[in-house]
């Protein structure tokens, strides 16, 4: 039978944070699991090709065309890629350049590429 | 379609090229993929991702339907366990084997928010993690 313990009847407030071992810990079970059945063909994966930009801003303007509330967003929609194309617009700043910025590491990476141990 | 040199499109996808041609990430998708749902700032949605589906059961009394409860959550326990234990075979649909990266953010994970928005996933170590949480209409009950 079921063990009813308690009933959730207020969200918690109090966030517990992983320790620094906690984390180490998850990190080294991760790397455990790299060498695992389930991982095993992870090596023989295929690579998901990477379009070029011109391909993306088409499927960008296919994808966008049925799904735009009004005409007139359409033609703005396709003129603000027409200017990308041209280069008069996207002047993206700085800060706006760095937020869309990919990080340096993969989180893929960080998972299973670290050779931490678990103390 | 030919976009102009000196862009900032055309910066950021010469990055995601150097990327690729480095093969850092799984797929150029991986890691815009997980800032994505790492970095936003939603309710998590417990109750419907990923999501199972069985088929319409009646029962004679509230017995069988425990029992098939039971059943139910016994599985989903092994399944877990064999997740954690890397003993699940990894994924083959129409001959192509599928990436399994992600099979071990299925069960005792969570999203931990950090100021200024470098937020990571968190998996519980096996000690916190001992309960299961069974959701009524807007009631939730931990069962251990």
């Amino acid at each position: 039978m079921l063990d009813l313990v308690s009933r959730v009847t207020e969200p918690r407030r109090v966030i517990v944070f992983p320790s620094e071992s906690e984390i180490l810990c998850e990190i080294a079970s991760m790397n455990a699991l790299s060498r695992t059945m389930m991982m095993s063909r992870q090596e023989t994966l295929a690579r998901l090709p990477l379009p070029s930009l011109e391909d993306t801003l088409a499927r960008y303007l296919r994808a966008a065309t049925p799904v735009v509330a009004s005409p007139a967003q359409l033609q703005a929609t396709r003129a603000l890629v027409d200017e990308a194309v041209q280069e008069r617009a996207l002047k993206l700043s700085r800060a706006a350049l760095t937020e869309w910025r990919l990080p340096h590491s993969s989180d893929g990476a960080r998972e299973l590429g670290s050779r931490r141990r678990c103390s | 379609m030919q976009l102009a040199e000196g862009s900032a499109l055309r910066a950021l996808h010469r990055e995601l090229e150097e990327r690729e041609a480095k093969a850092l990430d799984p797929s150029f998708v991986s890691v815009g993929w997980d800032m994505m749902y790492l970095k936003g700032r939603w309710p998590l949605p417990i109750n419907s991702n990923p999501g199972t589906v069985t088929p319409t059961a009646t029962f004679g009394d509230a017995r069988t339907q425990v029992a098939r409860a039971a059943r139910l959550a016994a599985a989903a326990t092994d399944f877990a366990l064999r997740i954690a234990d890397g003993s699940l075979t990894p994924d083959v649909f129409k001959g192509v084997v599928l990436d399994m990266r992600q099979y071990p953010r299925m069960f005792s994970s969570t999203r931990l928010p950090v100021a200024g928005g470098a937020d990571t996933w968190h998996k519980a170590p096996p000690e916190r993690s001992r309960h299961m949480v069974v959701l009524r209409g807007t009631s939730f009950w931990k069962v251990r």
